[in-house]
């Protein structure tokens, strides 16, 4: 009989164990007005490895798994960017004119995904990621990300001789004024 | 001895009454064949096109870099441009006057029965060809670098209203600057500091209400602002014309004083004898 | 009588408390050449700036071909003028110059064409008419000048200083142009010059400036007798001195006859008239050799001297 009551004891322990734990993670949440979810986030992406030169561009696709047992709030997908080379000076708007996606909430055992243009302006060597978090009211101060692994990227420079296809026309126009401003004086001294 | 044929007795008659009318075109006529039959005219624009085509290749590359937006390329040609056609043509003006009087060929102009009026607008018409030119010149440079013609026709637009209106302004006060200076030096460096001393707050970011006040009154940076909202911003016309009166007041303002000033064209200048 | 083509009533002009021209008075008929001088600073080109209606008079008034100083638009359509510092464009050519006068004057392009041609005939430069100015001596500006002056057929021509600069043949071309616009055009023409030499020649009257003010006026005889007269140096043998006095005091236009270095023969007598030989006729009628005859004086720079006390050229 003891034996028994020990046994119902136990799991009735086990059990508001995890009820408290429950409880417990939904106080939290309740405090701060919304579910936890980004933990349980995974992000991938389809490159690794990019090498391109100045001027190139690419497109790749991350992808957001939500293994939670719970729904996402609104998510915030961003696009970074960083120097792994030290010298190479990157700003990320000159990389990316879309840099930051809104992602829907996602259900469980789903996955969201996301398209992004990478343009690669300067030569170096660059590491790309997507870092995702919570959107507003869900964002808190401690909130956990959910970061993709890097693209590592190498890109040699090289330089178009005739950018936007101007050449012709930055070197006609000055021939053509000197050509018609000396053919002027040219007519007038024989005329 | 002159026979008093019809001839000759007609043509008396025509210079007894002669100065009254077409004076000014006569020496408009001149000194646009002074400004663009010598080199001076012709090297202004050379100078300019070769400025526009580094410009316009630099700008190139780094929008394909995506570094600078096309917009914004377009917008930076059409403000060099204009401000570089209201810096010439203002320091044409600056000469047109001060620099008969070192030259010693004002006197025999003031003898003649042109009326000073007439001479002042004759110069001044000849100063302000410099901008059609130059604007001309920036189409292709323009055209080339636009990626659809929506910013072309606002580029072009632009330019031509807001450049006309300081050309027509910074023209005015040259010929101020010039009728009452002693001497070209004078002359050339008081109408060169007002230019500079506009054209500055264009490369300052402007903030505040004293920012506001700047941009608003200042006619360079009020006319600036303008172009650089109806092409980078895309903004209708419509929505800043309150950025143009400045322009329009300093066009109208200075070409009124400066012909009133034209009257008393004298074989001395006022200041810096 | 003719009206007169400038006729100048006591027009005064001062910059600050510099008076350059005070109470000048003039008139001059079609045809006159009429030699302002005076030394430096005298006034000058302030007289002739206030006749070609560069500076307004502060007092008195003129009038060009009866034409009120009041109405200067008017009157810079009658008149011609070589300014003393005239500067020219270099990059035109002669022949652009002086048809853009012409035009300026109110000339048809046509018109201004042929004036040019014709006037740049006149002052010896029709073969360069086509060269740019700066390829032009000094002598050929300064008849360049004398072109676009006469460019509106001109009832007076002002020329400050037309031959400064310019060698002897130089000034003959200037002064010949000078002539032939007085005789043949009927110009009245006002020289101003320190050249005393061309007033002689070219002049009928001259007026003499000092300091602002007219110090003579006159035909050019009349000022040289007045301020320079002339004098006749004698040598005779010492024997005759006293005869020789004598009979030279008695002389017809001969004024006052004096012994010079204390009467060792040399004497000076002053001419009343322009007869130069009058002493030696009242000699030689005395039958007193003359060992030595000579005039001096009676130069117009002699008189200008004497007038200004300054020295002349």
């Amino acid at each position: 009989m003891i034996r028994r009551g020990g046994l119902v004891a136990l799991v009735a322990t086990v059990a508001l164990f995890a009820i408290a734990l429950g409880a417990r993670r939904h106080a939290a949440a309740e405090m701060n007005g919304a579910p936890i979810a980004v933990g349980e986030l995974t992000v991938v992406v389809s490159k690794s490895n990019v090498s391109a030169v100045t001027g190139d561009s690419f497109t790749f696709t991350s992808e957001i798994r939500n293994s939670g047992s719970e729904a996402t709030p609104a998510l915030i997908a961003n696009l970074a960017f960083v120097a792994v080379d030290g010298g190479t000076y990157v700003d990320p708007e000159d990389w990316s004119s879309e840099r930051t996606q809104a992602v829907a909430p996602i259900a469980t055992g789903a996955t969201a995904s996301q398209m992004w243009t990478v343009k690669t302006v300067l030569a170096g060597d660059v590491a790309s990621y997507v870092v995702v978090l919570p959107a507003p009211p869900a964002l808190v101060a401690n909130s956990p990300l959910a970061v993709s692994p890097a693209i590592q990227m190498h890109v040699e420079k090289h330089r178009a001789l005739n950018p936007g296809g101007v050449l012709p026309t930055v070197l006609i126009v000055p021939v053509v004024l000197v050509m018609a401003f000396g053919g002027m004086r040219v007519v007038r001294r024989f005329v | 001895m002159t026979t008093l044929t019809p001839d000759v007795r007609r043509e008396a008659a025509s210079q007894l009454t002669a100065g009254a009318g077409g004076s000014w075109l006569v020496i408009a006529g001149q000194e646009l064949r002074d400004i663009w039959l010598s080199a001076r005219g012709p090297a202004i624009v050379i100078g300019t096109s070769l400025l526009l085509s580094l410009l316009t290749y630099l700008a190139a590359s780094n929008e394909e870099l995506n570094i600078i937006d096309q917009r914004d390329t377009v917008n930076l040609l059409a403000q060099i441009t204009m401000a570089l056609a209201v810096g010439v043509s203002l320091l044409f003006t600056a000469d047109c006057v001060s620099g008969e009087r070192e030259r010693e060929t004002l006197e025999s102009l003031l003898v003649t029965p042109v009326p000073r009026g007439q001479v002042a607008l004759g110069k001044y018409l000849a100063a302000v060809s410099m901008w059609p030119v130059l604007l001309i010149v920036a189409i292709p440079y323009i055209w080339v670098l636009r990626e659809g013609d929506g910013v072309f026709a606002d580029a072009m637009l632009g330019a031509l209203v807001v450049g006309t209106l300081l050309v027509i302004g910074f023209v005015s006060l040259g010929l101020l600057v010039s009728i009452f200076s002693g001497s070209n030096r004078l002359s050339l460096a008081v109408a060169f500091f007002i230019f500079v001393l506009l054209l500055a707050p264009t490369q300052l970011p402007l903030g505040g209400w004293f920012g506001d006040l700047i941009t608003q009154t200042n006619p360079m940076t009020a006319g600036s602002t303008f172009l650089h909202r109806a092409i980078v911003k895309e903004h209708g016309w419509g929505e800043d014309l309150d950025l143009l009166i400045a322009p329009a007041v300093w066009a109208i303002a200075m070409t009124g004083v400066a012909f009133i000033a034209a009257g008393r064209l004298r074989l001395q200048g006022s200041f810096g004898r | 009588m003719a009206q007169a083509s400038l006729a100048v009533d006591g027009i005064s002009k001062a910059f600050g408390e510099t008076r350059a021209v005070r109470g000048l008075s003039l008139d001059a008929a079609p045809g006159e050449v009429i030699g302002l001088l005076g030394p430096n600073g005298a006034g000058k080109t302030t007289a002739i700036r206030i006749l070609t209606t560069i500076y307004a008079p502060d007092s008195g008034s003129f009038a060009v071909d009866g034409i009120p100083y009041t109405k200067p638009s008017a009157i810079r359509q009658r008149i011609g003028v070589l300014p003393e510092s005239a500067g020219y464009p270099l990059h035109q050519s002669g022949e652009e110059f002086v048809q853009y006068f012409a035009r300026l004057f109110g000339q048809s392009r046509k018109s201004a064409r042929e004036t040019a041609k014709t006037l740049l005939a006149e002052v010896g430069l029709a073969e360069r008419a086509a060269s740019p100015i700066s390829m032009y001596s000094r002598g050929m500006r300064q008849r360049l000048g004398v072109a676009r002056a006469l460019v509106n057929r001109p009832r007076v021509l002002f020329l400050d200083e037309p031959t400064l600069g310019l060698d002897p043949a130089g000034q003959r071309q200037i002064l010949a142009l000078i002539s032939e616009a007085a005789t043949e055009r009927g110009a009245t023409v006002i020289l101003s010059t320190h050249f005393l030499d061309e007033v002689e020649e070219v002049c009928s009257r001259v007026i003499i400036l000092n300091r602002g003010e007219v110090i003579a006026e006159g035909p050019v005889a009349d000022i040289k007798r007045r301020a320079a007269p002339r004098t006749a140096r004698v040598r005779v043998p010492e024997e005759n001195h006293e005869s020789a006095l004598s009979a030279l005091k008695r002389a017809p236009g001969v004024g006052d006859a004096q012994a010079v270095n204390g009467g060792r023969g040399l004497i000076s007598a002053t001419l009343d008239c322009p007869d130069t030989n009058a002493p030696i006729r009242a000699l030689l009628g005395a039958g007193i050799p003359i060992l030595s005859f000579e005039v001096e004086g009676g130069k117009l720079s002699d008189a200008f001297l004497a007038l200004t006390g300054e020295a002349g050229e």
